[in-house]
C-alpha cells in the first residue's frame, strides 16, 4: 500500500513538473533579438554559374523587402554576371524565365566581390578579424541580441563547398568559426540555409548552440537547377532556392507565418532532392519562430518614458556643474598615462618585430624556391 | 629486344639527350636482372656513401626544421592561471564605499551607520557580488564642494527647498516619532537615492532589451526627414551646442560625437497608414505594430554613416501634408523609442507653412533626445538628481566592463584551448596582459574612490580584451582531410623519399657484404697462418 502511495506522488511530481517545465517553455516562445543580420554567399565564379548569383540576389531582395537594412546585409557576389559580355541583358539579373524582377535593380549594395569572395574573408567576415583599415559597412557586427541569417550557394560535396573553383571551406571550418562567434556572444539565433549539392553535409559538423540550419539535398544526393531562360542561355535558378522564395514570396513584414509553415513547403516532388533540417542545436520550437525573426527586422518599440529638463538643467543650473566627487585623488593620473605608454611601446615593439620576422621569413622562402628551381633546372640539363 | 631494334633503326635521326637516358637504361636493364651489380671500385663505393650520407644528413637537420618551422603555427602562451584566478576573485577584490557627509550630531551618524550596515548586508545576501557600502561622515563646518552632502530639515521648517540638488541631499524628517531619525535617514539612501544601483548591484549583469551594445565611443546622428518635399529647416547649431554641453556630462560613462542631418522624401510605406485614422483624434493614430514597421532603413538615408563607432539614431519626422497628422498611441511626446538603434519625433507641422523649427520648436525635442539617450545607456530613472544618476551609472558600468572585460578573456582563454589549430600572435598575448593590468588598476582606483578614472580603466580593459579576441593574425587555420594532406604532400615528397630510401638500403647492402668479405678475408688470413 505505502508503495503503492508513493508510486501515485512520485508520477504526480512528474506530472507538476512537465507542466511546469511546459509553461516555462512557453514563456520563451518570443525571440529575443533586437536586429536582424542576413550574410548572403555566393562562391562560384564563370558565367555558366549565372544561377547562383540569382539565387543570391533574390535572397538579398527578398530580405531587403522584409526590412533588413543594406547596412546589415552583408553580400558577397562571386562573379558580376550583369555585366559579363556573354549576358544578352546588360545590368540585368533575373532568376526567370518571364524575367518580371530584376534582382540587380536600381538600389544594390554589394559588400564583397568578384575575388574578394574567398574562404579566408568569409571566415574573417564571421570571427569578426580584420585589420583597423577594414570598412564598418563590411563587418558584421553582431551582438548578443543579433539573429543571423545566412545563405550559401554554389558548388559542394561531402562536407564542403568550393569557393572560386580554386579553395574550398569545409563544414568543420564553419562549425569552428560559428563555435568562435557563440564563445563571444556575437549571436542570439543563427538560420544557416546552404543551397549545393549534398548541402545537408555542410551542417552536420555543427556544435554551437541556437543554430538552426536547412540544406537542400542529402549526402550522395545532386541539387538541381529549376529551369533555363533560353535568351540568356543558362539556368537561371535552383529549385531549393526557386521554392524558397515562392513560399517567402507571400510573406509581408507583419507575417505571422513561422520557420515550420516553410520546412513543411518543402517537397521531394518540388526539391528533386531531399531537403534537410537540422533542429537539435536550436532552443525553439519551430513553430514558435516567426519568418520575420530571421527575414525581417521587425523592431521592438518603447513609447512614452521621457523625462523633462535634463537638457535645460546640464546648460542651466549650475549645481550639477560641480565637479564630481573625490577627483581630488592623488596619484591615479600618473598611474594611468605609465600603463598606457606601456602598452604602446611593447606592441610597437612586437609590431617591428614581427614584420621583421615575417619579411626575413618571405626572403629565405624566395631563396629557397629559387635554389629549388635552379637545381631543377640543372638536374634536366645534365641529361 | 625491340627497344633496342628502334633504336638502333632511329640512329639516324639523333634522340635528344634525355632519350638517349632512358633508353641507355632500359637497354642495360636486362643485364641488371640477368647478373649481379656490376662490381664498383672501393674508391666509388665509398664516394656513394659519401653522397647518400651528406643527403641524409641535409634532410635531417636542414630540410626538417625548415618545414617544420614554416608550417609552424604560432601559439603565444597566455596567461591561463592569471586569466582564471582573477575570473573568479577579481568582484571579491571590490570594495565600494561611498562617503556622505551629514550635518548631524556624531551619535546620530554612528547608529544609522550600523542600521545601514546591517540593512545592506541583508539586501545584498551573505555573499555579495560586490562588497558595497556607505560611509557616514559627520560634515565640516564648512562643507566641502566634492561629495555627497546630507542635510536634514527640522520638521518644524516651513521653507520650501529642493529635494536632491546636484550631490546635495535634503531630507525632511517626520515628526512622528514612531520612526527614528536613524531609520528615517536609512529608509532614504538605501530606498530612493541607491536603490537602482543595490538592485543592478544585486542581479548578476544583464542588459536589459534597452540598453545599446557596450562601446567606449559612441557616435550620435540626428536626422531631420520629410516625407515630401517641402521648404524646411532646423535650427540644429544652437540646439546641437547645447545637446554638446549634456554629453560633456556623460564623458564619464563614454565619448561621444554627432552629426545632423536632413532628408527629403522619406516616405512612408503604404501599409503603413492603411487603416488607422482615428476619427475621435482626427488623426493617424500609431499603435506599436505600425511603429515596429515605421522607419524605413533602406530607403531614409539613415544607414549611410561610414563612421566607425557605434551610432545612435535621433529622428525628427516630419509627415508630409497628405498624411499629417500623425499621433502616437499612448504617448504624450510624440515619440518613441527603439531599443539599441535611437529615437524618433514625430513632428506634425501646421499645414501650408515652410517648415521651420526654431529653436522654441526644437529645444523641446531635444530634450525628449536626451531623456532618450540615457534610456539607451541604461541609467537608471530615480533619484531626481541627474548628477547622482550619473554618477550611479558610472560605478555601475565599470563593475559590468570589468566583468564585460574577464568575460572576454574567460572567451579568449577556452577558445584558445579548444581549437587547436588557432594561432596565438604577441599582439594577443600583450593586450591580454594590458587588459589584465588595466582591470587590477580599475579596482585599486574603485577601492580608493576614485570612480571616474577607474571607469575609463575599465573601459580600456574591455577594449584591450576586445583587441585581444579579435586580433586579425588570430584566424584559424583552415581544416584540411587527411586526403588531401596525402594529395599534397605524396607528389612532392614520394620520388625523393624513394630515391633516399633505396639509395640508404643500397649503401647498407654494400656495408654489410664489405663486413661479410672482411670477415671471411680474415678468417682465411687465420686459417693461412694456422
Amino acid at each position: 500500500m505505502r508503495i503503492r502511495i508513493f508510486w501515485v506522488l512520485s508520477v504526480l511530481c512528474a506530472c507538476c513538473a512537465a507542466l511546469e517545465s511546459a509553461t516555462g517553455g512557453s514563456d520563451n516562445e518570443e525571440s529575443r533579438h533586437t536586429n536582424n543580420w542576413a550574410v548572403l554567399v555566393s562562391t562560384s565564379r564563370f558565367w555558366f554559374n549565372y544561377r547562383h548569383m540569382a539565387n543570391v540576389l533574390s535572397m538579398y531582395r527578398t530580405v531587403k523587402r522584409l526590412g533588413i537594412p543594406d547596412s546589415q546585409i552583408i553580400l558577397m557576389l562571386s562573379d558580376d554576371v550583369a555585366c559579363n559580355p556573354r549576358n544578352a541583358f546588360p545590368g540585368s539579373v533575373f532568376n526567370n524565365a518571364d524575367r518580371a524582377i530584376d534582382l540587380y535593380g536600381d538600389n544594390i549594395e554589394v559588400d564583397y566581390r568578384g575575388y574578394e569572395v574567398t574562404v579566408e574573408n568569409f571566415l574573417r567576415l564571421l570571427t569578426d578579424r580584420w585589420g583597423p583599415e577594414h570598412p564598418r559597412s563590411k563587418r558584421l557586427l553582431t551582438d548578443e541580441r543579433s539573429n543571423i541569417f545566412i545563405y550559401m550557394t554554389g558548388h559542394g560535396g561531402d562536407e564542403f563547398l568550393k569557393f572560386q573553383d580554386s579553395e574550398e571551406i569545409s563544414a568543420f571550418d564553419i562549425a569552428d568559426a560559428f563555435e568562435q562567434m557563440a564563445e563571444k556572444h556575437r549571436y542570439n539565433e543563427i538560420f544557416f540555409m546552404i543551397d549545393t549539392c549534398q548541402a545537408n553535409t555542410m551542417y552536420s559538423k555543427f556544435y554551437s548552440p541556437n543554430i538552426l540550419a536547412v540544406g537542400s539535398s542529402e549526402l550522395h544526393e545532386s541539387s538541381y537547377s529549376h529551369h533555363s531562360d533560353t535568351e540568356i542561355g543558362v539556368a537561371v535558378i535552383d529549385r531549393f532556392t526557386y521554392y524558397n522564395l515562392e513560399f517567402l514570396e507571400g510573406i509581408e513584414k507583419d507575417s505571422q507565418k513561422t520557420l515550420q509553415d516553410l520546412i513543411d513547403s518543402y517537397t521531394f516532388e518540388d526539391i528533386h532532392s531531399n531537403a534537410g533540417v537540422r533542429t537539435d542545436l536550436f532552443g525553439r520550437n519551430l513553430s514558435d519562430v516567426l519568418i520575420t525573426d530571421f527575414f525581417g527586422n521587425v523592431q521592438k518599440v518603447v513609447v512614452d518614458n521621457v523625462e523633462d529638463d535634463i537638457l535645460y538643467f546640464t546648460n542651466n543650473d549650475e549645481t550639477v556643474k560641480k565637479p564630481r566627487p573625490n577627483t581630488n585623488f592623488p596619484s591615479p593620473k600618473k598611474n594611468i598615462t605609465r600603463i598606457n605608454t606601456d602598452i604602446g611601446t611593447s606592441l610597437k615593439s612586437i609590431q617591428v618585430g614581427k614584420t621583421d620576422s615575417k619579411a626575413a621569413a618571405a626572403s629565405l622562402k624566395a631563396v629557397l624556391a629559387s635554389a629549388a628551381f635552379l637545381s631543377v633546372l640543372t638536374y634536366f640539363w645534365k641529361f | 629486344m625491340i627497344r633496342d631494334y628502334t633504336y638502333h633503326n632511329s640512329a639516324k635521326s639523333q634522340p635528344p639527350a634525355f632519350y638517349c637516358f632512358f633508353l641507355e637504361v632500359s637497354l642495360k636493364s636486362p643485364k641488371m636482372g640477368s647478373r649481379s651489380l656490376p662490381e664498383d671500385s672501393p674508391q666509388m663505393m665509398a664516394l656513394r656513401r659519401k653522397i647518400v650520407l651528406s643527403i641524409l644528413f641535409i634532410c635531417a637537420c636542414i630540410g626538417t626544421p625548415i618545414w617544420n618551422w614554416t608550417t609552424r603555427l604560432y601559439r603565444a602562451e597566455l596567461p591561463y592561471d592569471q586569466i582564471y584566478a582573477l575570473q573568479a576573485h577579481a568582484l571579491e577584490e571590490v570594495h565600494i564605499e561611498i562617503p556622505i557627509e551629514v550635518k548631524s550630531s556624531s551619535e546620530i551618524i554612528d547608529v544609522t551607520q550600523t542600521l545601514l550596515d546591517s540593512r545592506i548586508g541583508l539586501i545584498l545576501g551573505s555573499q555579495p557580488r560586490v562588497d558595497w557600502r556607505i560611509q557616514l561622515k559627520e560634515a565640516d563646518s564648512v562643507p566641502s564642494n566634492a561629495g555627497y552632502l546630507l542635510e536634514l530639515i527640522d520638521p518644524d521648517d516651513d521653507s520650501t527647498f529642493q529635494d536632491v540638488d546636484g550631490f546635495r541631499l535634503r531630507l525632511r524628517l517626520n515628526s512622528d516619532n514612531d520612526i527614528s531619525t536613524p531609520e528615517q535617514i536609512s529608509d532614504y539612501l538605501i530606498g530612493e537615492i541607491f536603490r537602482s544601483e543595490l538592485d543592478s548591484l544585486k542581479s548578476p549583469h544583464e542588459d536589459d532589451l534597452m540598453t545599446i551594445p557596450y562601446s567606449s565611443t559612441y557616435h550620435i546622428s540626428l536626422s531631420l526627414l520629410q516625407g515630401a518635399g517641402d521648404i524646411m529647416d532646423w535650427d540644429v547649431e544652437r540646439c546641437s551646442q547645447e545637446f554638446q554641453q549634456y554629453l560633456e556630462f556623460l564623458r564619464p560613462i563614454a565619448s561621444f560625437s554627432l552629426d545632423s542631418q536632413v532628408g527629403y522624401y522619406a516616405s512612408l510605406s503604404e501599409d503603413t497608414l492603411k487603416n488607422i485614422w482615428d476619427e475621435e483624434s482626427q488623426t493617424y493614430l500609431l499603435t506599436e505594430k505600425e511603429m515596429s514597421t515605421f522607419i524605413d532603413h533602406s530607403e531614409w538615408g539613415l544607414e549611410e554613416n561610414t563612421i566607425s563607432e557605434n551610432v545612435i539614431n535621433f529622428v525628427v519626422y516630419v509627415p508630409s501634408e497628405a498624411n499629417s497628422p500623425i499621433t502616437i498611441k499612448g504617448s504624450n511626446s510624440n515619440s518613441f523609442l527603439v531599443p539599441q538603434w535611437g529615437g524618433l519625433k514625430i513632428h506634425n507641422a501646421p499645414k501650408g507653412l515652410p517648415i521651420i523649427l526654431e529653436h522654441d520648436t526644437l529645444s523641446p525635442i531635444m530634450e525628449i533626445f536626451a531623456s532618450q539617450l540615457l534610456s539607451l545607456l541604461g541609467s537608471p530613472k530615480t533619484p531626481g538628481s541627474f548628477a547622482i544618476r550619473i554618477d550611479i551609472l558610472t560605478r555601475v558600468r565599470t563593475i559590468k566592463n570589468i566583468e564585460r572585460a574577464l568575460n572576454n578573456l574567460l572567451s579568449l582563454a577556452k577558445l584558445t584551448k579548444q581549437l587547436p589549430t588557432i594561432s596565438i600572435p604577441d599582439f594577443t598575448l600583450a593586450y591580454v596582459e594590458s587588459a589584465l593590468r588595466s582591470i587590477n588598476s580599475a579596482i585599486t582606483l574603485i577601492n580608493s574612490q576614485d570612480f571616474a578614472d577607474a571607469n575609463k580603466l575599465s573601459i580600456e580593459a574591455v577594449d584591450q580584451s576586445n583587441r585581444a579576441f579579435f586580433e586579425k593574425d588570430m584566424i584559424q587555420q583552415m581544416y584540411f582531410p587527411d586526403e588531401h594532406k596525402m594529395a599534397v604532400y605524396v607528389p612532392l615528397l614520394g620520388p625523393f623519399a624513394t630515391i633516399i630510401f633505396l639509395g640508404t638500403l643500397r649503401i647498407f647492402k654494400e656495408w654489410s657484404s664489405m663486413r661479410k668479405e672482411a670477415s671471411k678475408m680474415a678468417s682465411t688470413t687465420e686459417k693461412a697462418r694456422t
